[in-house]
């Protein structure tokens, strides 16, 4: 095609300009979900084939999503209509037979924990007045908690209260640099921070006749190594429940995100509770899960530990570098053979590259004198 | 700890693909050398740690993850003395910068709401590549407005204080340059021997 459909490409610059200028004075219409729609029950939910319900999210599942419910059953959804995602259990996780504590406690020492909030407006509509607040919302106040909860343990907490605002899904985009700046200090795990957009009761919990608030993650599994964030969700979700029974309700599994979990192996978006939820119930709950956190890395004083605890995680991590080996190698193919002319020009092509591949190997071979 | 982002999956990949001279036609396009490649990559990576510099509207740029793909726009803009370059790219930076403000500010916040409800990390790139391959199958234009629409974008929306670029290599500014390129690439080279093929 070579004709240009536009008579001037500074056009569509001064066109898009506009757009900008007058689309800012609109009102956001997609955005995050109002206290009257989430009243309203436009939420999506998450039901088995008998209608037992097994999630309440603001997150419009997709058919092929999964959720692992808190007593580890795994289910995938297979039929999504208006605000009702159908999901079938496809089985029920053991893990009896693995050992998941203190996987660093052989390095004799506590590391660090990153904290962050892609979404800083998200608030808690009983105690801030508003589900959210343009700035440092209600969420920063939980984020505090996980925060001194973990060094009040003794671990040392990376939070970053950078703000990507506006409140859209850019802010995903925004909070990258965030997360970059936290992984270049080396820390065990991150985590995103938010609150889910469900009606009171979905997250609403009590433990010791405290009131809390239900925990719930999200992984998403458009990132290299969804496998390894997989086998970090589950570990440290049955790490909490241990402590904690049904802390951590159940893990989101969507196929239509990434969540910059893409960065980092042990990167975790946390829901604590929900805007209808109070946020001091919510601050306890996060403060119970720093405990699940610490557990899960460094183990408690006086238990015999095993260095061999990580090695599950550590095998997931082996596979995933593996599939990303095989996929640059099939990268290298592809393009070899859609620059090739036919089945001959690609086998020389084939041929020469492994010949300048020898040559190079020998070169290196005799500069290094071996 | 062991741990490859998307970004550093894809960097591997297009460095392997430069040392193997697979990538030597689209390099060609966009008047550099393989080595003159990697020196950029490589620069981009080293000055990415330098703190951020003023930029507009209260916005700051990174030198290696902005500054130098900036750099590098204007001089493929400066090497391509066709006009119709300089249009496809202005086209492209705006369709992207569209595409952009739109699903961020009429989409619900979280992505992946339906099933061609891209990533906000993927979608620059994809739209790129798109319709960079409709105003013919150009590189330049896809690279370059790629770049340039997160950036114009980023600069109407987000909030000031934000830094360009500021994730250098792995930045959303540089992953979509990168995809683009490949996609516009793998798709057309792709489609035309099917569309040989059926001749």
């Amino acid at each position: 095609m070579k004709s240009f459909p536009c008579r001037s490409g500074f056009q569509v610059i001064l066109l898009t300009l506009f757009f900008f200028s007058i689309s800012s004075m609109l009102p956001v219409l997609g955005g995050e979900l109002s206290p009257e729609e989430v009243g309203q029950g436009l939420v999506y939910s998450i039901v088995t084939g008998t209608g037992e319900r097994l999630a309440t999210t603001r997150y419009r599942p997709l058919v092929g999503d999964e959720y692992v419910t808190a007593d580890n059953r795994l289910y995938r959804i297979h039929d999504v209509t208006a605000y009702t995602a159908t999901a079938s259990l496809q089985e029920v996780l053991d893990f009896s037979h693995e050992k998941t504590t203190g996987i660093l406690s052989a390095q004799k020492r506590k590391g660090s924990i990153g904290i962050f909030h892609t979404h800083n407006a998200e608030s808690y509509i009983p105690t801030d007045g508003t589900h959210s607040i343009h700035g440092k919302g209600g969420i920063h106040a939980v984020g505090h908690a996980f925060a001194n909860r973990l060094e009040e343990l003794g671990v040392e907490s990376i939070f970053s209260e950078e703000l990507h605002l506006p409140h859209d899904r850019g802010a995903y985009r925004r909070s990258r640099e965030t997360v970059l700046e936290i992984i270049g200090k080396e820390p065990d795990a991150i985590f995103d921070l938010h609150r889910n957009a469900a009606p009171y009761a979905v997250y609403h919990h009590e433990h010791k006749e405290e009131e809390l608030t239900h925990l719930q993650f999200v992984v998403g599994l458009l990132n290299p190594h969804a496998q390894v964030n997989r086998a970090f969700s589950y570990d440290l979700k049955n790490i909490t429940n241990s402590l904690f029974p049904e802390l951590v309700k159940g893990i989101f599994f969507t196929q239509g995100g990434n969540f910059n979990q893409d960065l980092y192996p042990t990167l975790l978006l946390v829901e604590v509770g929900a805007q209808s939820n109070p946020r001091e119930a919510a601050e306890r709950s996060i403060q119970l899960f720093a405990e699940g956190v610490y557990h899960y890395f460094y183990g408690w004083e006086g238990v015999t530990e095993d260095p061999k605890a990580a090695a599950p995680l550590v095998r997931t991590v082996g596979r995933t570098v593996l599939w990303i080996l095989l996929f640059t190698l099939a990268g290298g193919i592809l393009f070899l053979v859609i620059n090739s002319r036919d089945i001959e020009d690609f086998r020389s092509r084939l041929a020469a590259l492994g010949r300048g591949l020898k040559k190079k190997l020998q070169h290196l071979i005799k500069r290094r004198g071996v | 700890m062991i741990h490859l982002s998307s970004a550093l999956f894809i960097l591997l990949g297009v460095l392997l693909l430069i040392y193997l001279g697979l990538l030597h036609r689209v390099l060609e396009r966009m008047y550099l050398t393989p080595l003159w490649a990697l020196i950029l990559i490589a620069a981009i990576f080293l000055t990415s740690y330098l703190p951020p510099l003023p930029f507009i509207l209260g916005h700051s740029i990174n030198f290696g993850g902005g500054i130098i793909p900036l750099g590098l726009i204007t001089y493929i803009l400066l090497q391509s003395r066709s006009p119709l370059a300089w249009k496809r790219v202005f086209a492209v930076t705006g369709g992207v910068a569209l595409a952009i403000y739109l699903t961020d500010r009429f989409f619900p916040v979280e992505p992946g709401q339906w099933g061609f409800d891209l990533d906000p990390l993927y979608l620059p790139a994809v739209v790129a590549a798109l319709l960079s391959y409709l105003l013919g199958r150009s590189r330049r234009a896809a690279f370059c407005g790629a770049i340039l629409g997160v950036m114009l974008a980023e600069l109407f929306s987000a909030q000031p204080g934000m830094v360009h670029g500021g994730g250098g290599l792995f930045d959303v500014l540089i992953l979509s340059g990168i995809v683009a390129v490949l996609l516009t690439e793998a798709v057309g080279e792709i489609n035309e021997r099917l569309q040989n093929k059926g001749r």
